[in-house]
């Protein structure tokens, strides 16, 4: 491809990665398989870049792909191989805090769309609509999983509840 | 505890702020390479395979392709070059097959009686006739079929590799009648009746591994896990492909050694008319008699963990099939007890949750099932007279008719369209059906003689009466 539709990937990757990694973080709430999905994400949309480019929104097809990854257990780990292979080993990072450690740990007992509503209404900053829209669900389908998300982390926190303050009026 | 939850989230969110990136040179050498040795898959004909003896519903799983997002709704088709003179009758039903790899298009036709099918390469971006491969040795259903790397041709007992940029044959060997094929990753994957398992580098044919039948344990079914599955007679897959034996057992083997990954051993005795189908982890297996009066149920063999669970069960009735329907749900079509009068119930669809085995919408038709497929969560399903129906996620009606919704084929162009070929006074009509709000879009009208369509989620190749014509999408 030519050096400007690299220049325009590159862009792109610069202004979007560490948005998509956000996400992939918190689907995962494992930082070396957010990376390689993040990676692998981007391969995809460098293979098919001027279809990609073309879309309304790019950035969304990439949460998709990082979606579909994450709840594909075999695949993620075909991805990882893959990656392993193609990246040297990254700096240290300095410790996760022990919220985010509890936060992850409850995450992880919550059914897919649950995460993924969460992840993108609290780590992206998307109001119920963009969700509805993204997701492909009724508005109401995406409050019930915010809804029962929340109730299930408060569970796994072993908190009773958590409050609804803890949503971000919108 | 302390913080609230948007704090939390907020320094899960710095976590992830500081994790190192490779930058874009990675993402890029990545996707060159595939690019160098990938050829994308392409959809399969609508030809509608009824399984086994008449055992009912033949589910149509398309490829998980790259998710194509809702804004792209088809608004129309233009034409690709001159459409092309197939081999063949002009007037009477002809026979033919049509595949798509990328921009190659592969169609076998002609007449049914005694007029063995011509093979040949077409242009996509052209419309024009790049090679011409000759004449099958016999009349053939099942060919040509697109897989990633290559293209498979059946012809009577053998089974060729072809590559479809030049139609050279690659490789041949013995179609494994009554056997399944998979292929995945590089690899062709042939299992005879007796249970001979056996690798293949795609390309060159080289043998890479070979596993005997083990005494009378042997595989009954194989397949592949991509959930796309069955085209025609083959079964697509990642790096993994699974078998059920006559035992009972699970085996998830490595599509590159054979090596057996997983064992999980189950209480099912298959039979010809036993479905085996994968979704995500689980092995779903469905165990009937085909007898009405008797029980049948679904049963799930999680690969990764081993355990195995019924997870859904009828007492009576016919279990028509279940096949994945989206990331962990699965639908059941099926007919369950009696009427009054002694009748069977109308059919269902039943969408389930695989991890909790709760039915999460259940949809009622008034005549037999033909097929279902999801893409996105959404699913489309037909049945024999010729309705269809789409349902969103939660299982409302994005969009459903009679008999003038019917088709003669159907399916998913991409996440946010559905194609139907819908009979009219003056042929088929090519329809288009936005996934997101059910909006309908007539292409064109094909020939009432011969009118038969294969498609990629770019280019659309029908025959049309005698002749093959070529379309790109517009959104």
């Amino acid at each position: 491809m030519s050096l400007s539709v690299k220049v325009d990937f590159d862009m792109f990757y610069r202004d979007t990665s560490r948005r998509l990694l956000r996400y992939a973080y918190g689907l995962t709430g494992d930082p070396a398989e957010a990376q390689d999905l993040v990676q692998e994400a981007y391969a995809r949309a460098w293979q098919r870049w001027r279809r990609v480019s073309g879309y309304e929104d790019p950035e969304a097809w990439l949460r998709l792909v990082v979606n579909r990854l994450s709840t594909d257990r075999w695949r993620r780990l075909f991805v990882r191989r893959d990656h392993a292979t193609a990246q040297p080993p990254g700096p240290t990072v300095p410790p996760p805090s022990e919220d985010v450690v509890l936060l992850v740990q409850a995450m992880r007992t919550l059914p897919a769309a649950h995460r993924r509503a969460l992840a993108l209404h609290y780590l992206l900053d998307r109001s119920i609509a963009e969700i509805a829209v993204e997701t492909g669900a009724s508005a109401g389908t995406v409050k019930s999983w915010l809804s029962r998300g929340r109730a299930g982390l408060a569970a796994a926190l072993h908190r009773e509840e958590i409050p609804e303050g803890a949503r971000r009026g919108r | 505890m302390a913080a609230d939850l948007d704090d939390i989230f907020t320094a899960m969110g710095r976590q992830a702020d500081v994790l190192p990136l490779a930058g874009p040179d990675a993402a890029r050498r990545i996707g060159r390479r595939r690019n160098r040795n990938a050829v994308i898959a392409a959809a399969a004909t609508v030809l509608i395979v009824v399984a086994g003896a008449g055992a009912g519903v033949a589910w149509r799983h398309d490829p998980s392709p790259e998710p194509i997002l809702p804004a792209n709704t088809i608004r129309g088709i233009a034409p690709i070059g001159s459409p092309l003179r197939l081999h063949g009758p002009a007037d009477e039903t002809m026979l033919s097959m049509i595949a798509i790899n990328d921009d190659r298009v592969s169609v076998a036709s002609g007449g049914f009686e005694n007029d063995p099918l011509e093979v040949i390469g077409v242009d996509a971006r052209s419309g024009a006739k790049v090679w011409d491969a000759g004449r099958l040795n016999a009349i053939e259903m099942n060919g040509p079929v697109a897989v990633p790397g290559g293209m498979v041709l059946y012809d009577g007992p053998d089974l060729s590799v072809r590559d479809p940029e030049t139609g050279a044959e690659l490789w041949k060997t013995v179609d494994p009648a009554n056997g399944d094929v998979v292929v995945g990753d590089g690899v062709l994957v042939r299992v005879n009746v007796g249970g001979l398992s056996e690798g293949f580098a795609l390309r060159t044919g080289k043998k890479l591994w070979s596993v005997p039948a083990s005494g009378d344990d042997r595989p009954r079914h194989s397949i592949g896990f991509l959930e796309n599955t069955t085209r025609r007679s083959l079964h697509f897959s990642d790096d993994r492909f699974a078998q059920l034996t006559l035992g009972g057992t699970v085996l998830v083997r490595d599509i590159h050694t054979g090596k057996i990954l997983k064992s999980v051993a189950t209480t099912v005795r298959p039979k010809l008319m036993t479905g085996f189908s994968v979704s995500g982890d689980l092995a779903l297996i469905k165990d009937t008699v085909g007898y009405l009066d008797k029980p049948s149920r679904l049963v799930a063999a999680d690969v990764s963990t081993g355990k195995v669970r019924d997870l859904y069960s009828i007492r009576t009735g016919l279990m028509r099939d279940a096949a994945p329907c989206g990331t962990g749900r699965i639908c059941v079509a099926s007919t369950e007890g009696y009427t009054r009068d002694g009748g069977l119930n109308p059919e269902t669809v039943k969408v389930i949750d695989t991890t909790t085995g709760r039915i999460l919408w259940t949809a009622q038709f008034g005549d037999a099932l033909l097929s279902a497929s999801s893409r996105a969560g959404r699913v489309l399903v037909t049945s024999a007279s010729g309705s269809a129906s789409l349902y969103d996620v939660d299982g409302r009606v994005i969009a459903q008719g009679g008999d003038t919704f019917g088709h003669i084929g159907q399916g998913w162009i991409d996440d946010a369209n559905v194609l139907l070929q819908t009979p009219t006074a003056k042929g088929y009509d090519i329809t288009t059906i936005s996934a997101v709000d059910g909006r309908r879009t007539t292409l064109g009208t094909l020939s009432a003689v011969n009118a038969e369509c294969t498609w990629t989620s770019e280019i659309l190749a029908c025959r049309d009466g005698a002749e093959l014509k070529l379309w790109r999408f517009e959104r």
